[in-house]
């Protein structure tokens, strides 16, 4: 498969699975023209391709065996994931089923296919932006680098002991101390910017007409401490979503594949 | 990028990405080994740190020193643990619960059957429909999804739709039996014009079902919302069992040729000459009547004036017909009193020669003369259950007593064989009654039922005092018919013959002179008191002519004929005809009705029937009401809206509701009159010379060159997709009850 290239890869894949789900709409309407019970045909169709899906689950928790690589794994996942969405449509043309049960189980598929195309959409992006900033962190540790800002933005402003030195304390208690002591907000985790870190950074440098040389230095060491801080927020923020996306999509597919059984099981109890 | 040079110390934590737990002192260092313990090292001011971090379980090596933190992946897994523990649990908890039936539902019921169950508790809803909703879900696993002789969806169905769908046929295609289907499938083959054999694209999209095992749930999916409509089908669904399929309407349906015409009824009736002839030559105030169609054919919201014999529609249907005093009277009242004048002749008696008539007892005089009279048909179907009087009629030509020859030798005979079954007939009436009525009436073969209208309006002492007069002595009560009973076909063949019942001369098992020994003569013909009668002190009314006035009285003007004395319709004596006549109340006399259905009983080569349809009465009904002498036909004209014995369903309000097709004539164009006529007068004669051998040309309520033929155009016109639609389900019934 390494030999194909890319986009040629791509383009065959996408041709199969748009043939995969012609075949299977023609089916679905010879079935239903015939009388037929073209709902189980695209009902147990997804709940296999649930099954399908799922087992990507287990191929990455057990390495040892010779299943194939996690690459190719999630190309099948992810064109699977596709022709499942296709053929839920049919199972379901009204998007969201009817019923209580019925509809959290629309519900849950929705949630559960949008977060996976969501995340063919962040696995695509994201490690671009992530590169693009200086550093590499490990999520776990973010607080402790965090403290470690803060701590070292602290040492920097008591070192520093002049008259003029107070406007930057000021400064650094009014701005500075909130800005390294407390976690990043809601609204930038969600869309991270730069407007805090360009205000900060613009504020600092206001300041530097009413500072000495030794003042400046200072003000300039924090200004670094600033920046460093800005990336690694900006590194949680994109991890978090990252991490966020693969636990609603990884537990909300369990909890679907449930689901889709107990539908089954009654689909098929009350079909007659 | 700038490179900010900042002298950060690095975390020294060896922290994988699987780790449930970190370590939550902010401190670094490398560490080493310190009393000997492998995971207990030094910050190098003392202060001991652990090197590899909490155990799996989130103890610090350190003891109290720090507290272990939840790592991303702790803390996914605990949220995935409780998110399916909560799930599972919740889904447990419904299950077991009295909410599961609305929870599991896969949607809301229509309208009509959720107002049906909406009174039910929820856990017995389900189970209406759904026999596999009575059982516990364990059972239901344990024992199998039912046998074949448990109750399946289909039968929970009928439980409610029984009297629009036949059981028997519930699950048959069109709830039509094979051999009905397949007599139908054969009939239309054999009357296209077209192919009928299936193509490949035919055979495709040919169902897999079992055309004697079509489920409703099959068509008719339930679940869909309040306003899901039940009886959505395309039309690929509907023609998957037809071996041919059409594609649009307009294109691709076969056309028809008579429908809606030709397709029966119980009234005559030409519109093409009455609309063309005698609406124009009718005047009122020197003005030519309007042919108007809504004056036959009110839509119910619009009449105000349906009379009570009008068919009922539901609201706003057009009326099949009114009433006759609505639609027909105005001008057929007149000549139809005239007609029925003359309605029904129970008996006249005939002009016998003198040397016939002595052999009767009691013959009129005045009936005595050269052979004249005929035999009513009524008298005729009362007497021929009499084998010896059957034989005389048929001696009689068109049992006319003018046509026979007096030089024939079993002419005298059969004339007063004759006479003396008229004589036996009202001897027995005026004595017996309506047991009599009935007696004869089955004999001659038509059933008693219908006599008893007449027997109830011709009293039995009006008879004996006719009798009295005609024949001067009073009626006698005769000894059982020495006559065996038969059974008269319609050629008046003795089904039980001679041999068996014996006949007039004695021999066979019940026609024996010698019983009349066994029961001796009439006791009530004896004088039981002896002595000869004493006087009849009754015999003369002293109230007639108290003052002895009669003498005196002055003549009365001309006498007024009898049938005038009953003009609103009764039985009445001519004594000049020596004749016992009813007179037809007009329109719908029951007397009539009765007759007329006593005459649908008989085939159409019964001469009774033959004769009795000549009479001006008779034939006045019979030329509007020609379907109701045939056994299952009808005096009125039936509605044919909602009649599910038919594949095509119609309904005129829609229709009406489109300004350019308030106009009648829009669809429903006449034909010219001339083609109409010769229709006309071939429908008329069917009621005189049943000799027609085609029951259904009979049966037409209108010629069928009465209008034009309404041809698939005039429908298709607005019959399209993105007009009025074209589904088979909008013009075609399924489910089709022949009960």
């Amino acid at each position: 498969m390494n030999s194909i290239p890319f986009r040629m890869r791509r383009m065959l894949a996408l041709t199969f699975t748009t043939l995969m789900v012609t075949i299977w709409f023609l089916i679905a309407q010879w079935e239903s023209m015939r009388l037929g019970a073209p709902a189980f045909f695209t009902g147990g169709t997804v709940l296999a391709c649930l099954c399908l899906l799922i087992l990507i689950g287990l191929r990455r928790r057990i390495p040892v065996l010779p299943l194939g690589t996690v690459s190719t794994w999630t190309q099948v996942h992810l064109y699977v994931g596709i022709f499942t969405t296709a053929v839920y449509l049919m199972h379901v043309p009204a998007v969201v089923a009817g019923g209580v049960f019925e509809c959290c189980l629309s519900l849950l598929f929705l949630l559960v296919s949008v977060s996976g195309f969501y995340g063919l959409y962040a696995s695509r992006t994201m490690p671009k932006r992530l590169t693009a900033v200086e550093g590499q962190y490990s999520f776990d540790q973010i607080g402790w680098h965090r403290s470690q800002l803060a701590n070292a933005a602290v040492s920097t402003i008591e070192k520093h002991q002049s008259p003029a030195g107070e406007v930057l304390a000021l400064f650094f208690k009014t701005y500075l101390k909130p800005f390294f002591q407390t976690r990043p907000s809601l609204a930038y985790v969600i869309v991270p910017s730069g407007l805090r870190r360009r205000r900060l950074l613009g504020d600092l440098k206001e300041l530097d007409r009413y500072l000495e040389d030794d003042g400046r230095r200072v003000a300039g060491q924090l200004a670094a401490l600033v920046r460093r801080r800005d990336d690694l927020d900006y590194q949680f923020a994109l991890q978090l979503r990252l991490r966020l996306w693969l636990v609603i999509h990884g537990v909300f597919s369990v909890v679907l594949l449930g689901a889709s059984v107990v539908h089954a099981v009654l689909a098929i109890r009350f079909a007659h | 990028m700038r490179r900010d040079k900042l002298d950060l110390p690095k975390n020294a934590k060896r922290d994988r990405p699987k780790d449930l737990w970190i370590c939550g002192r902010t401190c670094g260092g490398n560490g080493g080994g310190t009393d000997g313990r492998d995971d207990v090292g030094d910050d190098g001011s003392g202060a001991k740190l652990c090197i590899h971090g909490p155990s799996r379980r989130g103890r610090c090596p350190l003891g109290d020193a720090c507290r272990p933190k939840l790592t991303w992946a702790g803390k996914k897994r605990r949220v995935a643990y409780t998110v399916i523990a909560l799930s599972t649990f919740t889904l447990l908890v419904v299950t077991r619960s009295s909410l599961a039936p609305s929870v599991f539902k896969p949607g809301e019921l229509t309208r009509p059957h959720a107002q049906i169950l909406a009174g039910k508790l929820t856990s017995q809803r389900c189970g209406a429909c759904h026999e596999t909703a009575a059982t516990d879900p364990l059972t239901w696993i344990t024992q199998g999804s039912g046998d074949v002789h448990s109750i399946g969806q289909t039968d929970r169905c009928m439980t409610c739709h029984h009297p629009t769908i036949d059981r028997e046929f519930a699950t048959h295609a069109h709830n039509l039996s094979v051999a009905d289907r397949r007599q139908r499938t054969r009939r239309i083959r054999n009357a296209s014009l077209r192919d009928t054999r299936s193509s490949w694209t035919d055979q495709l999209s040919a169902t897999s079902l079992d055309q004697n095992s079509v489920q409703c749930g099959v068509c008719h999916r339930e679940h869909q919302g309040p306003d899901g409509d039940l009886l959505s089908l395309s039309d690929s669904q509907c023609q998957t069992c037809h071996s041919r399929s059409f594609g649009r309407f307009a294109t691709s349906h076969p056309d028809w040729n008579n429908w809606p015409y030709g397709r029966g009824g119980h009234i005559s009736f030409n519109h093409a000459t009455h609309a063309a002839k005698h609406f124009p030559a009718t005047l009122v105030d020197g003005v030519a009547s309007e042919f108007n169609c809504q004056h036959c054919h009110p839509t119910q919201s619009v009449s105000g004036t349906l009379s009570v014999l009008a068919n009922s529609s539901p609201s706003g249907e057009v009326v099949r017909s009114v009433g006759y005093e609505a639609a027909c009277a105005s001008c057929h009242d007149e000549a139809l009193n005239v007609q029925s004048k003359f309605g029904l002749e129970l008996v006249s008696l005939p002009i016998l020669p003198a040397e016939v008539a002595n052999t009767i007892d009691g013959w009129p005089e005045s009936a005595t003369g050269f052979f004249d009279g005929k035999l009513s048909p009524l008298a005729e179907l009362l007497i021929r259950g009499d084998a010896t009087s059957a034989q005389a009629i048929r001696n009689l030509p068109e049992a006319d007593f003018s046509r026979l020859s007096p030089q024939a030798i079993t002419t005298q005979e059969s004339a007063a064989l004759v006479a003396d079954g008229i004589q036996s007939l009202l001897n027995d009436l005026a004595t017996q009654g309506q047991p009599e009525w009935s007696r004869r009436a089955r004999e001659g073969g038509v059933s008693a039922t219908s006599m008893l209208v007449l027997s109830r309006t011709l009293s039995p002492q009006f008879i004996e005092s006719i009798y009295r007069g005609w024949f001067s002595q009073p009626p006698v009560n005769r000894p059982e018919s020495d006559n065996p009973v038969r059974q008269v076909a319609a050629n008046d063949d003795d089904l039980l013959g001679d041999e068996l019942l014996g006949n007039s001369a004695g021999g066979g098992l019940l026609g024996h002179a010698a019983d009349d020994e066994l029961l001796g003569s009439d006791p009530l013909q004896q004088d039981l008191l002896g002595g000869g009668q004493p006087a009849d002190p009754l015999a003369i009314d002293p109230l007639s002519d108290p003052l002895g006035m009669d003498a005196a009285e002055p003549k009365r003007d001309e006498p007024i004929a009898p049938s005038e004395l009953v003009a609103s319709g009764g039985w009445y004596h001519d004594p000049l005809r020596k004749a016992i006549t009813y007179r037809s109340g007009g329109h719908a006399d029951s007397v009539m009705i009765a007759w007329l259905e006593t005459l649908a009983q008989l085939p159409d080569s019964d001469p009774v029937k033959r004769r009795a349809l000549k009479t001006p009465a008779v034939a006045a009904c019979a030329s509007c009401h020609a379907g109701a002498l045939q056994l299952g036909g009808g005096w009125k004209a039936e509605t044919r809206f909602g009649l599910r014995s038919e594949f095509t369903k119609f309904r005129h309000r829609p229709h009406l509701n489109v300004s350019s097709l308030g106009d009648c004539r829009h669809c429903h164009q006449l034909a010219s009159p001339e083609s109409a006529e010769y229709s006309d007068q071939q429908i008329g004669s069917l009621a005189v010379s049943p000799a027609s051998t085609s029951a259904a040309s009979r049966w037409h309520s209108h010629p069928v060159g009465d209008f034009l033929p309404l041809g698939k155009e005039s429908c298709a016109a607005c019959h399209l997709p993105t007009a009025a639609g074209d589904n088979c389900v909008t013009c075609h019934r399924y489910h089709i009850d022949l009960r």
